[in-house]
């Protein structure tokens, strides 16, 4: 059974089908690419699934087990799918460390009247959460930034943050918006190589969305391609790649062998 | 809005977890207890605990309420006064029908009762944000002082129409009513003022500030995070209007005697507005700062043509008051719109740095 599995989704914005009658399965411990050109849906699937936005009638999205097509977001997310946004929208006024913090806040449940009066329970567990949310941060590369506002880092530093963010939910899918975007190449490679071994290290299923083509064909096992809101192909890097119709639709013209090689490998 | 320092990085959660973590901080509010506690109650006269001290502390309470929901939570209120308000008037109803329950105890019932009319009139913060909530929590204001002024069960049916603090004692002594000397009502309101403080820092330093501080900042990424924003925008309204309704019930028992609405109009409430914006939203400490200059800075300038010898009618003389005072907050925001909680901060800064500053 698939981890995430949607039938049938459709999502229109005033007569515009943003999404069009979408079945994808994601399975689980997968790598998961969707791909597309700009417009073409990637973003909205998320919100979709993330509860942002309302599906059309008839939709249905799944998620291990649980019928969550018209769940609300925080439900979503402590069902364990995590995500990040395409404009990341930290928590800029809070410091880095407040920031995961606030990630890992489904897992610490506690009272109202034991937090206003701060009992040694209450001081205790703060100390646990801070010390694993150090050793995440020391993990993705922030801890020395811990102390500082979210709205003083770098912009490769806040895509890590929001990375960070997302891992602090403990998800068992975690979904990443163009994650690589604005980064030099050697951030991409810094950042990949953190969401792999995220990935090892909690058996994580990860869906991506990326526009460097080399990212999802070197990291995908599995790459959804969308257009105007439909599936157009799917199947490993390798069936893409040779998948004409994709080429056709994705790059917007036919090119021969060489070419495709070329923008595939760059 | 929300500052913290960079420089003394606690490594040591415990450290990190003390309410003022920072020891310059500790020092401040260590000294600054004391004073409060051993001194200024022995030196102070009357005039000075009735006209100053007493209503900064009620009025520091209740910015220190409002910082909770404007500042933490990101929800603009106007209802301030409305809130005051309704603990005032809970009080009264309660220990005027029920003269047995302790005073202490009614005031926090009434704190309990306003923060069940902050729940309501915070229902709409769901769909509407900053200026229209701002509005919205106007039709509060507007509605809840209507509401007491028309409906005689609430002032008891008293021709007057005032409400009026009976006497009432703690451990035997008169804390309330026209027999309690103006040391003790000013203890009273200093214990409410520290206690509570203390509690909202506990508050904004964990989970529940945490999840205020996520909605305000960016409320999609909060919720998918697991942050329920009606839950959370509620918790907010509720705790802000607690500690409003206490200050309010306050304000009427061990400051003003006797109140009518009129007390609690829309000018207190921006008022109370007025101490956070320049004491700095989010932060504890800056609502009482704030609390300090917007209490103590007009009964400076009322006083200061007579401390100089100018010869001003007193007419005249509360028209420059005005004219000083509106300058100094616009003045203030131009210098540094995020409030004295800022300049604070840099402050320190300096200090630390001194004397090598580079
Ligand atoms: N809230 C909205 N209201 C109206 N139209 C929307 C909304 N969100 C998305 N759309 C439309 O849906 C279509 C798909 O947008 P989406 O953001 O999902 O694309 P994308 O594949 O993520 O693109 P990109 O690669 O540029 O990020 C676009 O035509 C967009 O204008
Ligand atoms: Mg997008």
């Amino acid at each position: 059974m698939p981890l995430l599995e949607t039938v049938g989704l459709s999502k229109s914005f005033d007569g515009l089908r943003a999404i069009s009658n979408l079945d994808v399965d994601i399975e689980a411990g997968s790598i998961h690419g969707l791909i597309g050109p700009n417009g073409s849906g990637k973003s909205t699937f998320f919100n979709l699934v993330t509860g942002v936005y309302q599906p059309d009638p008839g939709s249905k999205i799944f998620f291990d087990g649980h019928d969550i097509t018209r769940s609300p977001s925080h439900q979503i997310g402590a069902l364990g799918i995590a995500r990040t946004f395409q404009l990341l929208r930290l928590f800029s006024e809070m410091t880095v460390l407040q920031n995961v913090m606030v990630g890992y806040h489904t897992h610490v449940p506690y009272g109202f009247l034991s937090t206003i009066f701060n009992n040694s329970a209450i001081i205790k567990k703060d100390a646990e959460t801070t010390d694993e949310m150090m050793e995440l941060l020391e993990f993705i590369g922030l801890a020395d930034y811990a102390g500082m506002p979210a709205s003083e880092l770098s912009g490769g530093q806040r895509r890590l943050l929001s990375l960070g963010r997302a891992m602090a939910m403990r998800p068992k899918l975690l979904m990443l918006d163009e994650p690589a975007a604005g980064l030099s190449p050697v951030n991409v490679e810094n950042l990949l190589a953190i969401v792999m071994s995220l990935k090892e290290r909690f058996g994580l299923t990860v869906l991506i969305v990326e526009h460097i083509l080399k990212v999802v064909m070197e990291t995908c096992d599995t790459v959804t391609v969308l257009d105007y809101g439909e599936k157009i192909g799917e199947g490993t890097p390798e069936e893409v790649k040779d998948d004409h119709a994709v080429i056709e639709a994705y790059l917007g013209q036919e090119m021969d062998d060489d070419e495709v090689r070329a923008t595939f490998d760059s | 809005m929300f500052y913290r320092e960079t420089g003394q990085f606690k490594t040591n959660y415990q450290k990190d977890q003390q309410v003022f973590p920072i020891a310059q901080d500790r020092v401040f509010v260590a000294l600054l207890l004391i004073v409060a506690f051993g001194v200024v109650p022995f030196v102070a006269n009357e005039y000075w605990l009735q006209a100053i001290l007493i209503p900064f502390l009620i009025f520091s309470l209740a910015a220190v309420g409002l910082n909770l929901l404007t500042g933490y939570a990101g929800q603009v209120s106007l209802g301030t006064g409305a809130f005051m308000a309704v603990g005032a008037y809970a009080t009264y109803k309660i220990t005027t029908n029920i003269p047995e329950i302790n005073i202490i105890i009614v005031f926090l019932l009434s704190g309990g009762i306003a923060a069940l009319v902050g729940i309501l009139f915070g229902l709409p913060s769901l769909r509407i944000k900053g200026f229209y909530l701002a509005v919205a929590t106007l039709a509060a204001q507007f509605f809840i002082l209507w509401l007491f002024n028309k409906v005689g069960w609430f002032y008891n049916d008293n021709p007057s129409g005032t409400i009026t603090a009976p006497p009432r004692t703690l451990f035997g002594i008169m804390i309330s009513g026209p027999r309690a000397t103006a040391e003790v009502r000013y203890f009273v309101a200093l214990i409410f003022l520290v206690g509570f403080t203390i509690v909202a820092k506990n508050i904004v330093r964990g989970r529940i500030g945490r999840s205020w501080m996520a909605i305000r900042d960016m409320d999609i990424a909060a919720e998918i995070i697991g942050i329920e924003p009606l839950k959370t925008k509620l918790m907010a309204f509720a705790v802000s209007s607690f500690y409003c309704g206490v200050a309010g019930a306050l304000s009427v028992f061990v400051w003003l005697g006797s109140a009518e609405t009129e007390a609690f109009d829309i000018f207190l409430s921006f008022q109370i507005l007025f101490m956070i914006i320049i004491g700095g939203l989010g932060s504890i400490m800056g609502s009482i700062v704030g609390a300090a200059f917007i209490t103590l800075v007009p009964i400076f300038l009322t006083n200061a043509p007579a401390l100089f010898g100018l010869p001003i009618s007193t007419d005249l003389s509360k028209h420059i008051e005005e004219i000083v005072f509106g300058g100094l907050i616009v003045y203030l925001l131009i210098v540094e719109p995020h409030g004295f909680a800022r300049l604070w901060q840099i402050g320190k800064e300096k200090l630390r740095q001194w004397p090598f500053p580079y």
